[in-house]
């Protein structure tokens, strides 16, 4: 008999601060005292108040924190898409050549911006040019740096890719290029650029890689480990390749160029990608790991010595 | 409405006059009754039910006992004393057989005030 009554009844709403008087016909009926049932009534909302307001509260200030994470990682993930011009920068070489009218040579600077040591390469009476396949033994070359990143997956630069006039391959992944066609070599970060069809037309070469810096502004790009980097910039009035001496992160590696003074940069094959150059001594030096089994994508910006108009 | 509880279950039966029970308190799942003579009781139903049991049985005669929070029914024609600042109830038989419970300081602090009123009323009605 006992156990057919209304489960509901163990389950009663009593509080432990109600007191109440049995034989008003179950204790689900309604007190009828006003007084007594404000209080109970008081009592009862007052504590759970409290605790729905704390909780309402947790869950709002976590709900601020994700937003707060995930409006901060929005911000650096994403390199900011150039739908037009960001900086484009003209570096005219054969200004140069006869502005400066120098001997040809490759200045060599030692230093350290926030901690990072960078050995600046600026090259001097040189012509640049882009080069594709294996490398050149030239006696000529003043400085060697491997440009595009190749894919994994299929043996082509990574991205569009320029040589010669003729189109490599397709693709802007990545949002920084440099442009050479005829006497002019253009640094730029551009989603799309008139330089690849002009390139093209012109029989010019045309690469791209991650910008760096631009307009002299850190471009954030998503991180990727440390390894040794190389950038190619313009600064000064003057083209430079830019390493580091030890393992730096992208970011670090950029706000670096950006203390440095760089108005323009983007990245070069890093890691142990080959380099050569020609000491004050004359004599070449040749860092990076040199794979017998290289790919027929790899290709290479080249400084080679332009005689002197004298 | 006689005055006698009956708690039964599957396989026991308790048979218990009203004015026995000094005061019924929670135990889990459980209620201990505590009777008049001393003895002490265990049945296998919650308070809340044994609540609704005492109401149905004894009908208005249930108005003898209060639920004092979630944990404790008594007979108030027992009830002893009331010590606040010790948060402290007793109740005591006619046999001189005395309980002592705790129960939470708001809920005794209703219980003295429900006291006083209704002693103040049948005052006032006499």
């Amino acid at each position: 008999m006992n156990r057919q009554m209304n489960k509901d009844i163990t389950q009663d709403a009593m509080s432990d601060n109600e007191i109440r008087v049995l034989g008003g016909g179950g204790p689900f009926e309604e007190d009828t005292n006003p007084a007594h049932r404000h209080k109970l009534f008081r009592n009862f909302d007052k504590k759970k108040m409290v605790i729905f307001a704390l909780i309402v509260l947790i869950f709002i200030i976590l709900v601020l924190l994700v937003c707060l994470v995930f409006s901060q990682r929005a911000t650096t993930s994403s390199q900011p898409v150039a739908d037009s011009i960001d900086s484009v920068v003209v570096y005219s070489e054969k200004n140069v050549v006869e502005t400066k009218t120098v001997e040809p040579g490759l200045a060599i600077q030692d230093t350290i911006i926030n901690d990072i040591p960078l050995q600046i390469f600026t090259p001097m009476g040189c012509q640049l040019s882009l080069h594709l396949g294996e490398m050149p033994q030239d006696t000529n070359i003043m400085l060697l740096v491997q440009a595009a990143d190749i894919r994994m997956d299929k043996d082509l630069p990574v991205g569009a890719f320029v040589y010669n006039g003729e189109l490599i391959s397709k693709g802007h992944s990545k949002y920084g290029f440099c442009a050479i066609i005829g006497d002019d070599i253009t640094l730029g970060r551009q989603l799309e650029t008139v330089l690849l069809e002009r390139a093209i037309e012109n029989n010019g070469s045309f690469f791209r890689q991650y910008s760096l810096v631009s307009g002299g502004q850190l471009i954030s790009i998503p991180p990727k480990g440390k390894s040794q980097r190389k950038a190619l910039c313009y600064r000064q009035g003057e083209l430079q390749v830019v390493i580091t001496q030890d393992e730096e992160s992208f970011h670090d590696f950029s706000q670096a160029l950006v203390d440095l003074g760089v108005e323009e940069a983007i990245s070069l094959v890093g890691g142990a990608s080959l380099m050569q150059y020609k000491n004050a001594d004359g004599e070449t030096v040749l860092q990076g790991k040199f794979d017998k089994k290289r790919r027929r994508s790899e290709n290479f910006l080249i400084w080679r010595e332009v005689p002197t108009e004298r | 409405m006689t005055n006698e509880i009956i708690i039964s279950n599957a396989t026991d039966l308790i048979r218990v006059s009203a004015s026995d029970v000094l005061a019924i308190k929670a135990a889990g799942n459980y209620c201990v009754l505590f009777l008049s003579d001393g003895n002490e009781h265990l049945v296998t139903y919650q308070l809340g039910q044994v609540e609704q049991m005492l109401s149905q049985q004894l009908g208005s005669a249930a108005a003898t006992f209060i639920r004092i929070g979630r944990g404790l029914i008594i007979n108030q024609e027992y009830l002893f004393v009331i010590n606040l600042p010790k948060q402290q109830l007793i109740v005591r038989s006619f046999g001189k057989v005395q309980q002592e419970f705790s129960p939470p300081k708001e809920a005794l602090r209703e219980l003295k005030q429900y006291i006083e009123k209704r002693i103040k009323n049948e005052q006032t009605n006499e």
